[in-house]
């Protein structure tokens, strides 16, 4: 299951990020690699996704929720 | 040694609180903005303390010390190349994880510093127990509390600056995160090239740093690095190193080395900080629910837009009359007071009418900006930047570009340097590219003036209306741009999502006072210099070939008037002719004047537009500036209205040339979308670093202004000639 389509209120945590150098490192810098445990809070259907990790909110663009698998 | 100068640098995550800092540091009074990265620019502040100068350098916010972005590059730049004593990284305490990664790289720097705890109340409403010592500790930099909004902290945070450089602190030392033995060892391997092979550079930078870097594969040290002599040897040790990692972990370097500081970072956050049950309930989830609501969320933001626009127009009325009546007044002392001659028509017919036409507009401003900034302190706008992604998305770009696109509502200028908080160089330039159709407070004069004039009933709409066409135009254009020249897909959008926070009223009020300055200050400058310059243009040359004697033609008139045994209806015939005569005399003097002869001479060109030659002057000068626009008119229609300088007499005059509603639809149209000014043009030169984006930039506008002007001309006109006649 991927980031993208995970429910408004579950928590999911993170497998894998399946994309390329930059954007994993810059993801990576943001706190989220695999195991982490993420809150999602807005799942907009083809639009970001809000999500909060340690007491901090964060959006990330439907491309990128669509790269990051879940559990 | 007790130094008499210290130069310190603030760096830290965006929304950590680092403007706020500063501000208490030096006393500037400048923005603090709540999303992420509001301090594109550097910002220098002094202050004395205990005998010593500190001066303050703000660098822009930043998650990390790659050269993933240009705030990146720029806060690096300026800590290895400028030097300064100390680095003061500002933390949030509430938000520590991700804040620490920054500090981490910062201390693989091996450079003097000072971490601010900032927020430590919000941590601890957070439930967050901390114990800063030991974290200290554990980082070799010692740590002061602050809370940035109220001020606390500030002189220990400057006390504890000046231990560090005089070397008196006792906790700073310099500590190495270990990555593990396999990529210890390469980094050892890269240090001992580097020092033999290249031992310039290694001087320069701290060498465990280098290493790492070049095996984070950094562009920026390998660029450096090549230019070295022998620079190539060192760059292939890195690179077979990297490729040796590769192999083991089966992954690239620079994300083992990532996840290795988040590791070190969660072992010391697992040492000194405890959750303490009592946590206060984050209000921002149930604002939430609300404001990013599915359905609500988008009407309730395009409720705020129309409330702001709305009250921008309706608040700003009742100062606006005020301020009408002042210059009303400055005009007629002057007009009684000044002897007659050059001066006096230079200072009534040049500076009053100009300077004085745009100024009653300072309250509209001032409102708009007020409502801008309170959109982004309460953090409103990173919420507007998610619900908007998918419109953003029609445009080629995603949510975060909206906020540039917000504050081009206040200023372009500001707008477009603040696009540079979006990654890529596609989004950033597509982003500047479309923002002077964001209609700037600049030009809002220019529609209070003629929609005021022309529909005065719904002004407030027929604003709004001209505001959504540039955003409609912006997205035909996005999508244009994004299909042609921008192909490519947007980059991936990531964004903090800041805690709502309640705005202080001070800081409004601070702000708005500094746009009311800056905007005063443009009054005193641009807009009075060329109020005079169209003046001249206007007034001169004095001896012109008239068509008549209309000297000879209103000393009949007045003669006739001095007569006795007038009765009173015949002598306001009377006056009403000597009026009329002086009336068509400036005009013509006018019409044979320089600036006369500017306008004709551009006129074909606006002709089909439904502009007249004043028209076109007035869109000729609002290059330099847009208030300029209204200024001029205010100079240019002054011959019909000469005895009332005030605003209603510019609107009377305008009704008066024969403008009809459609072509102030057209000529609103034409100045929302035409050149931007001459300091946006600057601006665009300078962050895209092209000559070429400027002139794309001028001349895309410039011709989609003529055609968008002509087709309301043409469509209104026939609506218009069908309804009225």
């Amino acid at each position: 299951m991927y980031l993208s389509d995970v429910k408004n209120g579950a928590i999911a945590t993170v497998k894998h990020i399946d994309s390329g150098c930059e954007m994993y490192r810059r993801i990576l810098e943001l706190g989220i690699f695999p195991g982490t445990r993420l809150k999602i809070l807005q799942n907009v259907p083809e639009g970001p996704v809000i999500f909060e990790k340690n007491g901090s909110k964060m959006i990330l663009g439907r491309g990128m929720a669509q790269k990051i698998r879940v559990e | 040694m007790a130094s008499k100068h210290i130069t310190m640098a603030l760096a830290g995550n965006p929304n950590a609180g680092k403007t706020t800092i500063f501000n208490q540091l030096t006393g500037a009074r400048q923005k603090v903005g709540n999303w992420a990265g509001v301090t594109v620019e550097k910002k220098e502040g002094v202050r004395e303390h205990k005998g010593i100068q500190f001066t303050v350098v703000d660098l822009p916010g930043i998650y990390s010390l790659t050269a993933y972005s240009m705030e990146e590059v720029v806060s690096r730049d300026f800590i290895l190349k400028e030097h300064p004593d100390v680095v003061v990284a500002v933390l949030d305490a509430s938000n520590l994880e991700r804040n620490l990664y920054l500090a981490c790289q910062l201390i693989e720097l091996n450079i003097r510093l000072v971490f601010a705890m900032n927020m430590v109340d919000m941590a601890k409403d957070k439930g967050l127990l901390i114990d800063y010592e030991q974290l200290a500790r554990l980082l070799g930099v010692p740590i002061v509390q602050t809370v940035g909004t109220k001020g606390i902290g500030i002189e220990e945070l400057l006390d504890k600056v000046r231990e560090v450089v005089e070397g008196a602190d006792s906790v700073s030392r310099h500590i190495h995160i270990n990555y593990g033995p396999e990529i210890e060892e390469e980094i050892q391997t890269i240090k001992g090239v580097l020092k033999g092979k290249t031992p310039e550079f290694a001087a320069r930078y701290y060498p465990r740093w280098s290493a790492i870097k070049l095996l984070e594969n950094d562009p920026l040290v390998i660029k450096e690095l090549a230019s070295c002599p022998k620079g190539d040897m060192v760059l292939k040790q890195a690179e077979a190193s990297r490729t040796h990692i590769k192999e083991l972990f089966e992954d690239e370097a620079d994300v083992i080395i990532t996840e290795a500081r988040y590791g070190f970072i969660s072992g010391a956050l697992k040492e000194t900080v405890k959750l303490s049950a009592v946590a206060k309930r984050d209000m921002s989830y149930e604002i939430d629910r609300v404001l990013t609501n599915r359905l609500l969320g988008l009407p309730i933001l395009l409720f705020f837009m129309y409330l702001l626009f709305q009250s921008t127009f309706i608040l700003g009325e009742y100062p606006q009359s005020w301020i009408e009546a002042g210059v009303a007044f400055i005009a007629d002392v002057m007009g009684h007071v000044l002897p007659d001659g050059l001066a006096k028509e230079m200072i009534i017919d040049g500076v009053i009418s100009g300077v004085g036409g745009v100024v009653v507009f300072l309250p509209n401003i001032v409102i708009l900006f007020m409502g801008i900034s309170l959109l982004e302190d309460t953090g409103y706008m990173a919420r507007a930047a998610f619900l908007m992604d998918r419109v953003m998305h029609l445009l080629g770009l995603h949510g975060k570009s909206f906020i540039p696109f917000v504050m081009g509502f206040g200023c372009n200028v500001s707008a477009i340097m603040a696009a540079r908080t979006l990654e890529s160089r596609r989004d950033r330039i597509l982003t500047i590219l479309l923002n002077p159709l964001m209609s700037c407070s600049a030009r809002l004069p220019v529609y209070v003036l003629v929609a005021g004039t022309f529909f005065p009933k719904h002004a407030g709409n027929i604003i709004f209306g001209i505001y959504l066409l540039g955003v409609g135009i912006a997205v035909l254009m996005g999508r244009i741009f994004s299909k042609t020249i921008f192909r490519g897909e947007a980059t991936p959008f990531v964004m903090e999502l800041p805690p709502y926070r309640m705005p202080t009223f001070k800081g409004l009020i601070i702000h708005a006072w500094d746009k009311a300055k800056a905007y005063l200050q443009k009054m005193g400058g641009v807009v009075l210099v060329f109020s005079v310059i169209i003046w001249f243009l206007g007034a001169f040359p004095k001896d012109v070939p008239l068509s008549m004697d209309y000297e000879a033609a209103k000393a009949t008139l007045e003669e006739r008037l001095a007569q006795s045994g007038l009765s009173e209806e015949d002598s306001r015939a009377v006056k009403e002719e000597i009026a009329n005569i002086e009336q068509k005399e400036a005009a013509e003097r006018l019409q044979a004047s320089y600036i006369g002869r500017i306008g004709q001479a551009i006129e074909p060109v606006i002709r089909p537009l439904g502009f007249d030659w004043k028209l076109g002057v007035s869109l000729l000068t609002g290059f330099v500036a847009k208030e300029v626009v209204v200024s001029t008119m205010g100079v240019l229609y002054q011959a019909k209205a000469n005895e009332e300088e005030d605003l209603s007499g510019l609107q009377a005059a305008l009704k008066k040339s024969g403008m009809t509603p459609v072509t102030a639809l057209a000529f609103m149209a034409f100045v929302l979308i035409y050149v931007p000014c001459m300091v946006t043009i600057v601006t665009i030169w300078r962050e895209t670093g092209s000559l070429g984006w400027a002139g794309f930039a001028i001349s895309y506008l410039i011709v989609l202004a003529w055609i968008v002007a002509f087709g309301i001309q043409k469509i209104g006109g026939g609506i218009y000639g069908f309804v009225g006649g």
